[in-house]
């Protein structure tokens, strides 16, 4: 009886080796292993979430204390209501009402975390950041207000006077902007690049230890 | 209907509220076409343009109609009359006679008529009443020529004006009606005499029993308003006091607006002035007025027929029996003022002028007549002896056969017209004797076309019973024109559906497809995946990076499977352990026991990179046995937490005792739904607070929903944070890991930082090969942006040179 753990790494490095047959364009076999894949997610999703949100949230404490923890009725109304509602194109609009108070509540909680835990410590740190070293305080300042500018379409259309020079002013930032942005997007793409690359690294190690595993094996 | 005498203005009979004016109206066309052509030997008044009556079509018709009646009355008058045996050869030989006779029988009538001089007496014993002054001429007008037997239409319409009984008992706030006519009223020329003495003694001639009241000041208001008589002739000059004297018991006045309108007579012919004696008698006892209307639209005269000359005396002649004075009286004295006077008075008027001023019902008559300038009361007063009451006094038939009458009015002689009791519409002769008139040298003159539109007329009369059908029932029983017929007003059409017997095909299927289009389920349209066949030169590129890519990496990590090849190939890239000092040290600094919440925010997906990074920090904590609590907000995460730790106590060292094992808290929060809402829910469950959290995400979110609600839910004594990131999120958690803001404590990013960090720690192993396959990774993608540019370059260079 093979063990599972070379049959695990054999079918692992075949569905690796279908995903890399991409280089060659869309096919079966890729297609073949992102379902696969996506199954087996969904699958594990769902038995994770009955698991770890039915099992231990809502069953272990009616299990211990049912009475006293009757307010969980409220979660899994809403929990049903989304899920019979949602699933009747008919009655959707009505899974609207369970829904609600699920994104009422997220947008709530993540608008004051963003407040407090981004925002407001980020003001403060640009404003640190300018007295205690003025020039980098200044140029994190210029920084961010020009890159901002650079999302300006109002100020530096075409006019005369005062507000053509206001223009021009905003319009000459939103160039530096533009430069800073490029920057910040170039830094991006070489994390994007080096995450995709570290990604292709760890599936060559897993390939090249798996082949060893077989060879290992069989000889 | 009640058959009562009303106002023009009246469109409902005051008595009987009938209604007068009929609904139709006729056509502006019709009266057009009626027009005849002008009657020469007619002089007729000129009427200005403001003066012109601004009578409606109805009460056009409405005045033909009027004429016609009492033409019709003057007809019947005439024949039963004493003017009757009068032939027009005798009146052409003894006009000038007659004439005489005429004076001398109202002489003689005047000393017979001792009410007169009774009503003269009690005129005098009024003597607070104001003088009239007819010289006033508030808006004086020319005198024209004005034919007098159309004058002798203004008497009439000034008996009219008498007051009634009714009229006279008036409040007295009702009598400035009579004020504002005033300064309407045209102003005479010229005042004769018999009138200039008449108005004195009116002013000094009330009613017997009427006191002076507040209704008298009115008739000094009107005063200065009266216009100036023009020219009176001699024989209304003596005929002036009979026809002063004239009015009867009960007779009606006319309105005080049809005053106003009165044209001002210019000269007046002999024969009225021989006429005139014996019409100033005419009126008697219980006579009504004529029609109101017919005063109001009254032309001026100018000239007076030789007919209605010869006609004048026998009606003046016509006594005045059975008048006393009574209350009504004195109210002419308001009116007073409103007389015009005339110009040319004739001898005959002149003889009676001073007995009608000793009657205080000639003042009744004074100031409501018209502003005649030589026509003579006895005129507009005279009526036929055997004129019925409320019939309009008219003058004998036999003298309409006079030369200078015209030849329409001679033809009324001839013709039997039947009564107006009859009900009948008398055809009138509207074509006159030119032939004749021109015989007897006479000019024919030209008629107003306004007059002329007024003369009845045939045709209006047989029209009218058919357009307008009389009522049957009810009040307005035998009027016509009363009620309009709507015959086809409330008639209405079922329409009848037009659906055709048989449908087509091609109807029938234009309507299966409607019907397809309409049952047919609102989706949005899916756009189809095209499928992109990789072409050549697209395919080459990618398989010469991916074939160079797997010989460079796979290469660089063969050669670690290989020790000696292993130690002789030097490493391309050192580890900078300084990016994770932090984070080192603050895993260093963690005591066992101390719980340190690791919070695993990635997938399978993620896992090649950040493994080697979550494997570095949790040897670290397990090293520093620490109580490892396992919070995640994906499903997956406890997967890869569990792999993770499954890989770690696999590791040779684990299993053989050289490195701790690796466990999780018991009590940890696990898997929480909801983001950042689930990191909340997270923190908050935690029973004992956390030394150190970790967040290890491959996505920026993730990372800043946890620093987000760590901050927010401990406040700035928040425990310090270290992440443990793939490479693409070390710019995006850069500016929390500014010093200024010191939100993130540490981090570790990557594979390079895996590195680093194992290599801080000396447990580095194979880890070196895997940095310099990364760089070597870099270095050939680097190479391969710097090669794609160059040849796009030179592609582009060579297409611009073709």
């Amino acid at each position: 009886m093979p063990d599972l753990d070379v049959v695990g790494v054999f079918v692992g490095a075949t569905l690796t080796i279908f995903v890399l047959s991409y280089l060659i364009g869309d096919n079966f076999l890729y297609r073949l292993t992102l379902h696969i894949f996506l199954g087996a997610l969904v699958g594990y999703v769902f038995g994770v979430t009955i698991r770890e949100v039915w099992g231990k949230l809502i069953a272990d404490p009616w299990r211990e204390d049912l009475f006293g923890n009757l307010v969980l009725i409220i979660p899994v109304g809403i929990g049903l209501g989304l899920f019979v509602f949602k699933s009747v194109p008919r009655f959707a609009y009505i899974g609207n009402y369970f829904l609600s108070p699920l994104i009422g509540f997220g947008i709530a909680i993540a608008l004051v975390g963003a407040l407090v835990g981004t925002l407001s410590p980020q003001f403060g740190a640009t404003v640190n950041a300018i007295s205690d070293s003025p020039l980098e305080g200044i140029f994190i300042a210029v920084g961010t207000v020009c890159t901002l500018l650079a999302f300006d379409f109002t100020f530096t259309q075409k006019r005369r006077g005062l507000g053509g020079l206001l223009g021009k002013a905003i319009g000459l930032a939103g160039k530096i902007g533009q430069g800073f942005l490029t920057v910040a997007l170039g830094v991006a793409f070489a994390g994007a690049v080096t995450a995709a690359l570290s990604v292709f690294i760890g599936r060559m190690q897993y390939l090249i230890e798996a082949a060893t595993k077989l060879l290992s094996m069989f000889g | 209907m009640c058959g009562a005498m009303n106002p023009v203005q009246n469109a409902y009979c005051d008595q009987c509220n009938a209604r007068i004016v009929p609904m139709t109206a006729p056509s502006e066309e019709k009266e057009t076409e009626r027009e005849p052509p002008p009657i020469r030997g007619l002089s007729l008044p000129t009427i200005s343009l403001d003066e012109q009556p601004s009578s409606t079509p109805h009460q056009e018709q409405e005045a033909k109609k009027d004429t016609g009646a009492w033409l019709t009355q003057l007809r019947d008058s005439t024949d039963e009359g004493e003017m009757e045996t009068l032939t027009t050869e005798e009146e052409e030989k003894g006009t000038e006679d007659w004439l005489g006779q005429l004076r001398e029988s109202a002489e003689a009538s005047e000393e017979d008529e001792d009410w007169l001089a009774q009503l003269r007496d009690s005129a005098g014993t009024v003597e607070d009443v104001p003088t009239p002054e007819p010289e006033v001429t508030a808006e004086p007008i020319e005198p024209t020529e004005i034919p007098d037997w159309l004058r002798d239409l203004g008497p009439v319409g000034v008996e009219e004006q008498q007051p009634s009984v009714e009229a006279a008992q008036e409040p007295a706030a009702q009598r400035p009606e009579a004020e504002e006519a005033a300064p309407e009223m045209p102003a005479p020329a010229e005042v004769p005499d018999w009138l200039q003495g008449l108005a004195t003694e009116e002013a000094t001639a009330p009613a017997a029993g009427i006191e002076p009241t507040a209704q008298m000041p009115a008739a000094e208001e009107a005063a200065p308003e009266m216009p100036a008589p023009a020219e009176v002739p001699d024989w209304l000059q003596g005929l002036a006091p009979e026809e002063a004297a004239a009015p009867a018991a009960g007779i009606k006045p006319a309105t005080e607006e049809a005053a106003p309108e009165m044209p001002a007579p210019a000269e007046v012919p002999d024969w009225l002035q021989g006429l005139a004696p014996e019409e100033a008698a005419a009126p008697a006892a219980g006579i009504e007025p004529a029609t109101e209307e017919v005063a109001p639209e009254m032309p001026a005269l100018a000239e007076v027929p030789d007919w209605l000359q010869g006609l004048a005396p026998e009606e003046a002649a016509a006594p005045a029996a059975g008048i006393e004075p009574t209350a009504q009286m004195p109210a002419t004295e308001e009116a007073a003022p409103e007389m015009p006077a005339p110009a040319e008075v004739p001898d005959w008027l002149q003889g009676l002028a001073p007995e009608e001023a000793a009657a205080p019902a000639a003042e009744e008559a004074a100031p409501e007549m018209p502003a005649p300038a030589e026509v003579p009361d006895w005129l507009q007063k005279a009526a036929p002896p055997s004129m019925p009451p409320s019939t309009p006094p008219f003058i004998g038939e036999s003298l309409i056969a006079e030369t200078e009458a015209p030849d329409w009015l001679a033809e009324l002689k001839q013709r039997p017209t039947p009564s107006m009791a009859e009900g009948a519409i008398p055809p009138f002769a509207v074509e006159p004797d030119t032939a004749a008139a021109e015989a007897a040298g006479l000019a024919r003159a030209e008629i107003p076309a306004w007059l002329e539109a007024m003369r009845p007329t045939a045709e209006v009369a047989e029209e009218a019973p058919e357009e307008e059908p009389a009522e049957t029932e009810g009040l307005l029983q035998g009027l016509r024109g009363v009620l309009s017929p709507l015959p086809m007003a409330d008639v209405t059409h079922a329409r009848e559906s037009a659906l055709p017997a048989e449908i087509s095909q091609a109807t029938l299927a234009r309507a299966q497809l409607l019907q397809s289009l309409l049952t047919r389920p609102t989706e949005a349209p899916q756009p189809k995946a095209r499928k992109r066949a990789a072409g050549m030169s697209e395919l080459v590129p990618r398989l010469l990076i991916a074939v160079v890519l797997l010989v460079v990496v796979g290469g660089l990590l063969l050669i670690s499977q290989d020790p000696a090849l292993d130690s002789q190939i030097p490493s391309l890239a050192q580890p900078d352990t300084s990016s994770i000092a932090n984070m080192y040290n603050l895993i260093a600094g963690v005591n066992e026991g101390e719980t340190v919440l690791v919070a695993i925010e990635y997938g399978p997906t993620s896992a090649d990179e950040l493994n080697p990074v979550a494997r570095a920090i949790l040897e670290h904590l397990a090293e520093r046995k620490a109580n490892i609590s396992i919070a995640t907000t994906q499903p997956e995460g406890l997967a890869v937490a569990e792999a993770l730790r499954s890989d770690i106590n696999a590791q040779e060292q684990v299993v053989s005792g050289q490195r701790p094992v690796l466990e999780y808290a018991k009590e940890a929060p696990g898997y929480r739904p909801g983001n950042a809402t689930g990191i909340s829910q997270i923190l908050a469950s935690t029973d004992t607070r956390p030394v150190m959290i970790i967040v290890l995400a491959a996505q920026p979110e993730s990372l800043r929903w946890w620093i987000e609600q760590t901050r927010a839910h401990y406040g700035a004594a928040s425990p310090p944070i270290a992440a443990g990131v793939s490479a693409a999120l070390e710019i995006a958690s850069s500016p929390y890991l500014d010093a200024n803001a010191d939100q993130l404590k540490g981090i570790v990013s990557g594979l390079g930082g895996a590195v680093a960090y194992q290599t801080q720690r000396g447990t580095a192993g194979q880890t070196p090969r895997q940095l310099d396959a990364l760089a070597a990774g870099h270095l050939v993608i680097v190479v391969s942006m710097l090669a794609g540019a160059v040849l796009y370059a030179a592609g582009g260079l060579h297409r611009r040179g073709k």
